[in-house]
């Protein structure tokens, strides 16, 4: 049984400990309200303006009800340009990003200077959102959908290049190891050692990617990247309210239909 | 120490069915007196885990009544069934502790349900519960206390239901149900928890309901053994009355492996025999 | 189905075409076709693309070299930016912690509040950040609050619902436990089950603090301030050199967010 004196100590210890947990969580905390009020202030955070804008989107969506169905036969094809833009963004970057990739992993480029060029590259690539690439590129292609594609091709060469080095530099060290003792050529050993390690991770982000790439070119369409982001901006800026519903229902549920077939190929692929 | 005026446990009738299925259990009557120390032998799937769990409506009979130190756990609201279960500890086969916070708030938490709103929520204790807490842990074998702000994660699977056995014990309780206790400890720990959880059981006078399926453990440290076979008791008595007949008809229905040691000679035995 | 052949152990693999069963045939023939008809729609062709590189070229040597000077002049568009992205992920962060204890199966009191509850983070997550800026500047005008307002709406969606799948997932054997003590649910949930979900919760908040920070750059191209609403102007008069210097600053502003991100990443989970 524990004495009085060891029971003492025991608690003074874990009273101090307790005290100086407390100390950090209220440090912690102040910063984080700090950081609070500092940024509602600079963005002109106002619950009161919120609250009073709320009876002008009332208005908004009473004047958008019902949704009108008859433009559903002339949404189809901006509909399906949306998800075709999606498609080839996704897809083509696999071809791209995975050289990438391998330049950029430390464990299997060339040299370090190479990967880290790569790595800037790839980080530049994913963090421009597609949208500037989009508007840039229609100012030099034109409108449409081409420019929808390559501006998601840039900015998925970047996210998946991310994926794919970080997969390429958790694969096992031993593998890349012993294929290099047995002789193989730099791209024997890439070919066949690591790109079975990393194929379930490329699937998964690959599957990820669509995912997004759908949700992005919906909204591709207000600088005039196609599909039907277009439609919608079209339908706003004219005041036909019920048309531009009749968009946004169209692009919730093709989003969700797209999440379901999503998960679907990745548990029967994973 | 049994007290032979007072029972602590009484079930009458006692069924429970999931659905269509035959009934985990079936029109069970029990008397548990005082200080018994009751095991439940049997193996995997007859029932022992669902009675168990009855005796503190962690699962609610389909029929029949649940009676603990005098009280009809049935018969019970919300707040009142909470408070009745203060008084009863439980301990699991795979220990089930919260694995990031440290030992100690682990076994504070066996005083969580008196704990009031405002402490609960700020996780602070009041100086009485954490000297249980202490003490606690000393009873159950573990007196470092460098070892008390430990992640509870980072203890080997013996001192892991060590903290198990302390969290019931700091509820101070009448009656501690064990389910499995020494099922994932290695047979050196088991040893050292059964005679652990056997001298708390016989030295502070708590009942102790234990479901067990490793014949020695229950012939050397029960005072009662209750042998069920699908939902219906099959044998209940001292160890002494435990002949090799009875062990063969309890685990006929055994076909799998077993951990040597424990019911295997008995299993073997009933293989044998077709 | 015929069964695939299976390569057999001491000859050379078999290619990857010939072991392609009837079915997987098919499945890739309708891949290839989708793709075809892709391509076509979109106008994606090696011919468009090379039609269109002289026009790129000019594009890349409007916007290099970059417009120095005018960074010193972003200050406060990046202020912005980066306010956005706090305030936006401190709100959703605190919102969505009531609303995915009632989206998780196992601790939601009633699936009457559960299932309705689900369909309204579903339908915050379904539309686009840019679509809910659009429909919140209409109640509050242009300008950032629009931004943040549009962001807590979707990450609230997103963040909401991951909490929920995390607490389904949370091991149930500590819960029993505390629940066999005589705790009451909410004490079950805040010590049995909120320190599983804990690390979770934090990792998710750091990346959707990126997230934010760069989804409010897109905003600003809807109104809603910050450096995208300049790279937005800028863009749009052509003034290429201006806009590539605010690119640097916007991928500089993301490595320095992901840069403290991992730090706390390793200090707190």
């Amino acid at each position: 049984m524990a004495s009085a004196a060891t029971l003492d100590r025991t608690l003074g210890f874990v009273v101090a400990r307790r005290k100086a947990t407390w100390r950090q969580f209220l440090v912690v905390g102040a910063v984080l309200v700090g950081l609070a009020i500092w940024a509602a202030r600079g963005t002109e955070f106002d619950i009161p303006k919120l609250i009073e804008g709320l009876p002008k989107f009332w208005e908004l969506l009473g004047r958008m009800m019902p949704p009108d169905l008859s433009v559903l036969n002339k949404l189809m094809k901006p509909l399906l340009e949306t998800l075709e833009m999606a498609l080839l963004g996704t897809t083509i970057p696999i071809f791209l990003a995975l050289p990438l990739a391998f330049l950029a992993a430390v464990n299997v480029s060339p040299h370090p200077a190479v990967s880290a060029v790569a790595r800037i590259l790839i980080g530049g690539l994913r963090t421009v959102p597609e949208l500037v690439w989009a508007m840039i590129l229609v100012t030099a292609v034109g409108l449409g959908p081409f420019p929808g594609v390559l501006a998601l091709t840039l900015h998925t060469i970047g996210g998946l290049g991310k994926f794919y080095y970080e997969a390429i530099e958790a694969s096992s060290p031993g593998l890349i190891e012993a294929m290099q003792a047995t002789g193989a050529s730099r791209f024997k050993v890439i070919w066949f050692g690591v790109l079975p390690d990393i194929l379930p991770v490329m699937m998964s982000s690959t599957l990820f990617y669509w995912e997004y790439n759908n949700r992005a070119s919906t909204v591709l369409g207000l600088v005039g990247a196609g599909g039907i982001g277009l439609a919608l901006t079209h339908a706003m800026s004219d005041f036909r309210y019920p048309e531009a519903v009749t968009c946004l229902i169209l692009i919730v549920l093709i989003l969700v239909v797209i999440d379901r077939i999503s998960a679907y190929l990745r548990s029967k692929i994973i | 120490m049994v007290d032979a005026g007072q029972n602590m446990v009484e079930v009458r009738n006692l069924t429970k069915s999931y659905g269509n299925d035959r009934p985990a259990i079936r029109d069970i009557s029990l008397t548990l007196k005082r200080g018994e120390f009751v095991v439940l032998l049997g193996p995997s799937g007859v029932g022992k885990s669902t009675l168990l769990r009855t005796l503190n409506f962690l699962v609610r009979p389909s029929s029949g009544s649940v009676m603990v130190d005098g009280q009809d756990l049935g018969k019970m609201s919300g707040k009142e069934l909470l408070r009745a279960r203060q008084h009863i500890g439980m301990i699991f086969q795979e220990f089930n502790l919260v694995n990031r916070m440290s030992v100690l708030t682990n076994v504070l938490c066996g005083r969580l349900g008196a704990l009031g709103f405002w402490r609960a929520l700020t996780y602070s204790f009041p100086r009485q519960d954490q000297e249980r807490a202490v003490r606690a842990l000393a009873r159950a074998g573990l007196e470092d206390p460098e070892m008390y702000m430990r992640r509870a994660d980072m203890l080997s699977g013996g001192q892991r239901q060590r903290v198990g056995i302390a969290r019931a014990l700091v509820q101070e309780p009448k009656l501690i149900l064990a389910d499995e206790p020494i099922a994932s400890l290695d047979v050196i720990m088991r040893e050292q928890i059964m005679e652990l959880i056997a001298d708390i059981a016989k030295r502070d006078g708590i009942t102790v309901v234990m479901s067990l399926h490793q014949l020695d453990a229950a012939r050397k440290y029960a005072d009662r053994i209750i042998a069920l076979s699908a939902g219906v008791i099959t044998f209940d008595g001292p160890p002494a009355d435990l002949d090799a007949a009875v062990v063969e008809r309890i685990f006929r229905k055994e076909g799998d492996a077993r951990d040597p040691g424990d019911e295997g000679a008995a299993a073997g035995m009933a293989r044998a025999n077709g | 189905m015929v069964a695939t052949p299976r390569p057999v152990p001491g000859l050379p693999p078999t290619s990857a075409i010939s072991r392609l069963g009837p079915t997987q045939m098919i499945v890739a023939g309708i891949v290839a076709l989708l793709y075809w008809k892709s391509l076509n729609d979109t106008n994606v062709s090696f011919a468009e693309l090379v039609r269109g590189v002289p026009a790129i070229i000019e594009l890349l040597r409007q916007m290099f070299p970059p417009d120095w000077k005018y960074g010193l002049t972003l200050g406060k568009a990046v202020v912005e930016t980066l306010q956005i992205g706090i305030i936006a992920t401190l709100v959703a962060a605190v919102l969505a912690l009531p609303l995915a204890f009632l989206a998780a199966k196992n601790v939601s009191p009633h699936p009457v509040i559960y299932y309705p509850v689900r369909l309204v983070l579903t339908i915050f997550r379904g539309v686009s950040e840019l679509i809910w800026a659009l429909l919140v500047v209409v109640a509050v005008g242009l300008g950032p609050f629009a931004g943040v307002i549009a962001l807590v709406i979707y990450c609230v969606g997103v963040i909401a619902k991951l909490l929920a799948e995390a607490i389904e997932a949370v091991d149930p054997g500590p819960l029993e436990a505390m629940t066999a003590a005589g705790a009451s649910r909410w004490k079950v949930f805040l010590y049995g089950a909120w320190p599983q979900v804990m690390p979770l919760f934090l990792s998710y908040c750091l990346y959707y603090w990126d997230h934010n920070t760069r989804s409010a750059v897109v905003l600003g191209f809807v109104g809603a301030g910050g450096i995208g609403y300049t790279l937005f102007f800028d863009i749009s008069a052509y003034h290429f050199e201006k806009a590539t210097m605010a690119m640097i600053i916007l991928i500089a502003m993301i490595v320095i967010i992901d840069r403290i991100c991992l730090y706390l990443r390793k200090k707190v989970i």
